[in-house]
């Protein structure tokens, strides 16, 4: 048997917010009738939600409501209708853009809780805010409520019985009454559209929630899904056929039944969508399940907000405040006019195989398999000598000391494809010389170590030592003659 | 690490291109490839190592950032570091760091929970009423609490005389006098909205300027959970914190003993 206080809760949030809809500021002249403005407010911009309207500002709020004052034949004080705007927008100061909240009895839990909720909230779609756009705002679905409420309508009333309700109402040729079905029909594909994206980003951010909603709510399968669907569609088909009768209606007014076709023609094909949005979010669902499990056992309770900054930071500070910047650094992207050797590099491997896979079907081969090229080493070592000569005096070697060479030196160097390489390959990983017998594959730094000490016996000293490098940042790049262009590092000798 | 000529290809196509563009679609291909296969994977991960760098992937991207420390990249934040270094003007850094937290914990949830991230802007004025907030109770803790951090003390007075003293709360814009935090200085909103700006630059916020308010981007709330919502990263920063504190007490020790 049903007690007294079932459903208590959820009542009294809905009677909670349209008890405090435009209440509680001074709006001065206005405030015997803020209440009324303000929901008369909500309906404006209901409208122009369900028709796509995107003059949904706070602007365009604002100027409805001076329209609504107007109407009224109440005096217009634009502070006034701001501040009422403000209100409806959020609670208390409006600078704090604050929520509205309010601690109701809980029957369930036999306690009082904390109820959060906004009336008006962003339309992210309609926002445009990457183009610099001010924000949209839509109706939360407390505020959908609350007008769904005066209209009588429960919210248990599902969209298959509206479409029904739309239906025998053209029957009766009652074409007014039908319209305002229709619209409710097409606020509610709206709100099903937006849960279903919303229930997207949810997953995409926690996958967990697929399983906790299975309990929850009984997630339906796909066929169940789809039989749904197919059978709303055949209701819209029913009504349809309506259509061709308009004609045999008596004492109906024929343009308004042509207008009602055509908002349900909108219907339609927004519930295809809806359609489409539901299946693939089952997939979605499905895909995350087969191709992530491991996700779902990413349970860190762990959070910034607690951890780091509450019970860490905020309380007891740190012993230096660099910390800060330790902790902050890895929010951070590398910045993207870096120039990084490899790129120029891998370009010119990927145009090599791409000609090679154009040609002949791509084989699996090691890395280490390449195909020989043609090499000057006599010219190479030339070159390299002196780098390595500089190493063993002074332990460093700058990469845009190159940038000094005269025209024909840097051509010599652009000349053979391998020093570069090199460069890249000192770069991204340390190599510690050694000297080793000659084989294929061998690492091409050692090699070259290997070919130079041959020629200077000298610089056979340098086995055993590490070659590293680091940039060098606020130096000039290394760049020779605009065809190749590193960030200015050095590689330098580390001591073992 | 065996793997073929495409593979290596593969991963380093992607690497470059999140060096382009910091954050991926997990929908395109590349991306795709780093999620499913195992060599690809290594290979990015080893060539982001290299460079300091990290990647990870998450449901709807793949990413690339800093660490904490060792990387040579520069970025809008080390950037806002470089203006500010310099012992009278690093206070600005420290101010600057104190905002981006208190704006991340603002914003951040315990738990992963459904986030609305569309209805979680913070407005100006608030965050600029928990920086003073929080910036007196350290004031407060340092008169109550005589072994508060000493060093983050100093500092805490440092940015709190610019922060309460120097700065106004905000500046009129000359054409239309509205509140202006992008063409004014030297005034509490506007340097948050420089505190933020490298938030802003790299898409993990929006900064709605005119109407005073900042919205969390999806792509700020997978990184707060990549780095932040993570024991490994947390001991670590909680190891960090007790070494520096002991190296302090070392040099203190060492000091004392010399005198």
């Amino acid at each position: 048997m049903d007690r007294a206080n079932t459903g208590l809760h959820e009542r009294l949030k809905k009677t909670e917010a349209i008890a405090r809809l435009g209440q509680g500021m001074d709006v001065g002249s206005l405030n015997d009738y803020s209440h009324q403005i303000a929901l008369y407010l909500l309906l404006k911009i209901f409208k122009r939600e369900i028709n796509n309207n995107g003059q949904r500002q706070r602007s365009d709020l604002i100027s409805m409501t001076t329209a609504v004052v107007k109407e009224m034949q109440l005096p217009v004080k634009p502070e006034e209708i701001e501040r009422l705007v403000d209100g409806v927008l959020y609670s208390g100061d409006p600078k704090q853009q604050s929520y509205f909240t309010a601690r109701i009895y809980d029957e369930k839990a036999g306690a009082v809780k904390e109820f959060k909720y906004r009336y008006l909230i962003p339309d992210r779609e309609s926002s445009n805010w990457q183009e610099g756009g001010s924000t949209v705002y839509m109706l939360s679905e407390t505020a959908q409520e609350i007008i769904f409420i005066t209209r009588e309508i429960l919210e248990e009333f599902g969209f298959d019985l509206e479409q029904f309700y739309t239906l025998q109402l053209i029957k009766n040729g009652n074409f007014t009454e039908a319209k305002s079905s229709v619209s409710s029909l097409i606020a509610r594909v709206r709100n099903l559209i937006k849960k279903e994206k919303d229930w997207r980003e949810d997953i995409l951010r926690n996958p967990g929630l697929i399983f906790s909603a299975y309990k929850e709510r009984k997630r339906r399968t796909e066929a169940e899904v789809r039989e749904q669907f197919k059978d709303e569609k055949k209701v819209f088909n029913d009504i349809f056929v309506w259509r061709d009768r308009l004609d045999n209606f008596e004492n109906v007014n024929r343009k308004e039944g042509e207008l009602l076709f055509e908002e349900l023609e909108r219907a339609r094909s927004l519930h295809d969508r809806l359609a489409e949005l539901t299946i693939s979010n089952l997939s979605l669902e499905l895909q995350i399940r087969r191709d992530d499990p491991d996700i779902f056992w990413k349970t860190s309770r762990l959070s910034f907000k607690k951890d780091f900054w509450q019970n860490t930071i905020l309380q007891a500070g740190l012993p230096q405040m660099e910390l800060l910047e330790q902790m902050l650094n890895p929010l951070f992207s590398p910045a993207q006019d870096f120039i990084f050797p490899l790129a120029w590099a891998w370009s010119e491997q990927q145009l090599y195989s791409y000609l090679e896979a154009s040609e002949a079907e791509l084989e699996e081969f090691e890395v280490e398999a390449a195909p020989a090229r043609e090499y000057d080493w006599e010219l190479i070592l030339d070159l390299w000598q002196d780098v390595f000569e500089q190493l063993k005096t002074e332990g460093e070697f700058n990469l845009n000391q190159l940038n000094q060479l005269p025209l024909p030196e840097k051509e010599r160097w652009l000349s053979q494809k391998i020093n570069l390489e090199l460069f890249m390959m000192f770069i991204i990983t340390d190599v510690k010389l050694r000297l080793v017998e000659e084989y294929p594959g061998l690492d091409e730094r050692l090699l070259l170590f290997k070919r130079l000490t041959e020629r200077n016996e000298e610089l056979a000293e340098l086995a055993g030592k590490k070659i590293k490098a680091e940039i060098n940042t606020g130096a000039e790049k290394l760049n020779l003659l605009d065809q190749f262009i590193i960030s200015p590092y050095k590689i330098y000798l580390e001591e073992e | 690490m065996a793997f073929n000529q495409e593979q290596l290809e593969k991963g380093a196509a992607l690497f470059f291109k999140l060096l382009d563009e910091q954050i991926i679609s997990a929908s395109e291909p590349l991306a795709e490839k780093y999620r499913s296969d195992s060599n690809v994977h290594n290979i990015v991960n080893t060539m982001a190592a290299e460079a300091g760098l990290k990647v990870f992937s998450t449901a709807r991207n793949v990413h690339l950032i800093s660490k904490a420390r060792g990387s040579s990249f520069a970025n809008s934040y080390t950037q806002m570091k470089d203006k500010y270094s310099g012992l009278k003007r690093k206070r600005y850094f420290y101010l600057a760091n104190i905002i981006i937290s208190i704006f991340l914990a603002e914003v951040d949830k315990e738990s992963h929970v459904r986030i609305r991230w569309e209805e979680e802007g913070v407005s100006y004025h608030r965050l600029s009423d928990l920086v003073t907030s929080t910036l007196e109770s350290w004031q407060q803790r340092k008169k109550e609490d005589a072994s508060f951090a000493e060093e983050w003390s100093v500092a805490v007075e440092e940015v709190a005389e610019l922060w309460l003293t120097e700065f106004n709360e905000y500046k009129l814009s000359q054409v239309d006098q509205t509140i202006d935090v992008t063409r004014t200085r030297g005034n509490r909103l506007s340097f948050i909205n420089t505190a933020l700006k490298p938030l802003s630059e790299q898409g993990l916020i929006i900064d709605q300027s005119d109407e005073l308010k900042i919205i969390p981007r999806p792509p700020l709330y997978e990184r707060l959970d990549e780095i932040y919502h993570d024991q490994k990263r947390y001991n670590q920063f909680m190891d960090l914190i007790r070494e520096t504190r002991s190296k302090i007490e070392q040099e203190e020790n060492n000091d004392a003993q010399t005198e």
